[in-house]
């Protein structure tokens, strides 16, 4: 498990992982999930060979409600904000919204 | 029944014309090594473990598989010589390749002498177990062991094993292996106990995922983030899935369990 400096996207390089399962025990969020196949830990890298391409993450491109969306934390408020209001602003109000 | 005269071992015996030689030594009480002869069977000759030196009447000396060969008059018979332990050691190989973990051959090899070579055990003694245990876990569990001339894997007195299953998962050849029974976990190299554990069971789901030794041990290497992670036993499942903030919407009922215990 490593983060990389660049952009701060922590990913696990396969090959060094030798399945002793402390992420999972150590995550409060129970983001590095074990693949019993791999007989590795697996998680969320945010797609980072696409990034570096310029892509989106995969899931982000493929969301059929677009409710998935990928940018810098700075700029993730604002569109929060935005979805909160219109969220109020419909019938629904905000109390589907965590 | 005829009788007739054989020497065996230059030391003579009557015997029955036409009897199955292997029959014979056996009732006479000298060993011969044999694993595909059966009483109430013809011989296959199959295995060869059973050569002997036997000279016939107006004949060179030959070897033999004295299972097939039927006792003749004036036969000689030699049960151990140089040429048939030769003989049984490559029959031996051979049956080695085909059967190298059965115990029948090797407790047939070890009472004849014959060469067995090393016993498979599944492990190619690549010691990955034990340097992941004492590089990564730090629980140096495993050891190298020198047991008549031969490196063993076993398990370290110095060493305490915390049931984390690594080196099961390292292991390219799967020589070790856990067995959960019920809550117990036990950890074995070959048949030999490394570790017995308890294990715990997810607080919401109910399932046993990891041994209480190892979250003791996580809990002296993990930092302290009280502002994070409160103290849990949760599988990886569910701390993913009911993580507390997302308890609302995956779980509502587990949330009013939670509600009066402050939000991490």
């Amino acid at each position: 498990m490593q983060r990389r400096e660049k952009d701060g996207i922590v990913f696990v390089d396969h090959d060094l992982c030798v399945g002793c399962k402390t992420c999972i025990s150590a995550c409060p969020w129970g983001a590095p999930q074990w693949n019993p196949k791999l007989g590795k830990v697996v998680k969320c890298d945010y797609c980072m060979d696409r990034i570096d391409q310029g892509l989106e993450p995969a899931c982000v491109t493929v969301c059929t409600t677009h409710c998935l969306s990928f940018n810098v934390t700075e700029k993730m408020p604002g569109l929060k904000r935005t979805r909160y209001a219109h969220a109020m602003a419909s019938t629904k109000g905000a109390a589907t919204i965590g | 029944m005829i009788m007739v005269k054989i020497e065996i071992n230059a030391v003579e015996y009557e015997a029955e014309a036409g009897k199955r030689l292997l029959l014979v030594l056996d009732e006479l009480g000298i060993r011969v090594p044999h694993l595909c002869f059966h009483h109430a069977l013809t011989p296959a000759a199959a295995c060869k473990l059973c050569v002997v030196e036997v000279k016939e009447k107006n004949r060179p000396i030959r070897t033999r598989l004295s299972c097939a060969l039927k006792v003749a008059d004036g036969m000689e018979v030699i049960t151990e010589s140089a040429m048939v332990h030769q003989l049984r050691n490559t029959a031996m190989g051979n049956l080695m390749k085909l059967a190298p973990h059965s115990k029948a051959i090797h407790k047939i090899g070890r009472e004849f002498g014959l060469t067995i070579g090393q016993v498979p055990d599944g492990c190619i003694r690549c010691r990955l177990c034990i340097r992941v245990c004492s590089e990564i876990i730090g629980a140096k569990a495993l050891k190298m062991e020198k047991r008549e001339g031969r490196n063993f894997v076993s398990p370290s007195e110095k060493g305490d094993c915390i049931g984390c299953l690594t080196c099961t998962n390292v292991c390219p050849t799967g020589a070790i292996r856990f067995e959960d029974d019920g809550n117990i976990r036990t950890v074995l190299v070959r048949d030999e106990i490394v570790g017995r554990h308890t294990l715990e069971r997810c607080q919401i789901c109910g399932k046993l995922y990891t041994t209480t030794s190892f979250l003791e041990h996580v809990k002296h290497m993990d930092g302290q983030h009280p502002e994070e992670k409160q103290d849990h036993r949760h599988c990886p499942t569910c701390s993913k899935l009911y993580y507390r903030k997302n308890l609302k919407m995956t779980a509502p009922k587990l949330a009013k369990m939670y509600a009066n215990k402050p939000v991490d």
